[in-house]
């Protein structure tokens, strides 16, 4: 028989919600002295890069290409010319669909 | 000159700020839907049920952290265990929290309650390169929170009603859909060799964090990595 999920469930929202509320609060009544808000202001880029480029580098496909390497690329060429997220993910998953097409994966 | 995050950002015309914000999400709102789907596809397949599903996606909203427990109710994990393991995962928030607040300043404390439950990775991103050219607030946020939380509950309740008659919702590559979308955000936002540079650095940090400690704490030693890089390099 499960267990009752319910209070881990609960546990999980309320930790979760620690790690969203508390801080964004804290964020907007703190007085950051200037050199930390130009850290902060460079925190977005550091996230979106450690969001691409680790699973990109350690993705495993079925078989034995990293197709999302070259998927990555063409999302990066995309981008380059749009600066925009969504031609990026259009041109990365459609360059991903036909590779695997092609390759059987 | 702290808003390094100008030029390229989405426009806010005319349009109402929760709209904009909405309308900004689209791209990442197609992988969080996939993504949703897959979720409630290994739900069903864990035997929870409909409403420990749904209440998952619902209070939680925190995809990596939902997988995660459904592998660990899978091992038999101990609550607590999982609930440690969540707070792991989800713990970059509190620099998205403190990076995005100053944005959100002036709003009443019970609305930034509210708002507070759609700061995921992709309202972040969006909300932050859009705030940064252009004045967004908390209707903005609300928009970006809803085009996230929207579709992921909408598709964990897909996944799991429809279950076996969807087939591989990755089979299109949408998998993928993800990191293309976060490569468009972080392409528009390089805009100096000193940003692609921390961009590389942080890439590095994150690929060995990676290797060495898992996929928990990549993101977060990335983005503080970014943010160490730009308090030395600012003029004294």
């Amino acid at each position: 028989m499960k267990p009752d999920l319910y209070p881990v469930i609960l546990g999980m929202a309320a930790v979760t919600y620690l790690t969203r509320f508390p801080p964004l609060w804290l964020g907007g009544r703190v007085g950051f002295p200037p050199r930390v808000r130009r850290g902060l202001s460079f925190l977005p880029i550091g996230a979106f890069a450690a969001m691409v480029v680790p699973p990109v580098a350690f993705h495993q496909e079925a078989h034995r290409f990293n197709l999302y390497v070259p998927a990555a690329l063409a999302a990066c060429l995309v981008a380059l010319f749009t600066r925009k997220p969504l031609p990026s993910m259009l041109a990365g998953v459609a360059c991903l669909a036909a590779l695997r097409a092609f390759l059987g994966g | 000159m702290y808003n390094i995050l100008y030029e390229g950002a989405p426009r806010m015309t005319a349009t109402k700020p929760v709209w904009a914000g909405a309308r900004d999400m689209i791209p990442f709102s197609l992988g969080i839907f996939a993504y949703g789907i897959v979720y409630g596809v290994l739900a069903r397949a864990g035997s929870l049920t409909l409403g420990e599903t749904m209440s998952m996606s619902a209070l939680v909203f925190a995809g990596a952290s939902q997988f995660m427990a459904l592998a660990l109710f899978q091992q038999g994990a101990a609550g607590l265990a999982v609930v440690l393991a969540t707070l792991v995962v989800n713990l970059r928030q509190v620099l998205y929290g403190i990076s995005l607040g100053p944005h959100l300043k002036g709003t009443a404390r019970p609305k930034l309650a509210l708002l507070a439950h759609g700061l995921v990775d992709e309202s972040y991103g969006v909300a932050m390169v859009a705030c940064a050219s252009e004045a967004c607030g908390p209707g903005y946020f609300l928009g970006a929170g809803l085009g996230a939380f929207a579709p992921w509950v909408a598709s964990s309740l897909a996944g799991y009603l429809l279950a076996g008659f969807l087939g591989d919702p990755f089979r299109f590559g949408l998998d993928f859909a993800f990191i293309g979308a976060f490569t468009g955000l972080l392409v528009s936002q390089l805009r100096s060799r000193l940003l692609v540079g921390v961009a590389a650095g942080s890439a590095l940090v994150a690929v060995v964090v990676w290797h060495f400690l898992g996929s928990n704490w990549s993101i977060a030693a990335g983005a503080l990595t970014a943010c160490l890089l730009g308090v030395v390099t600012g003029e004294a």
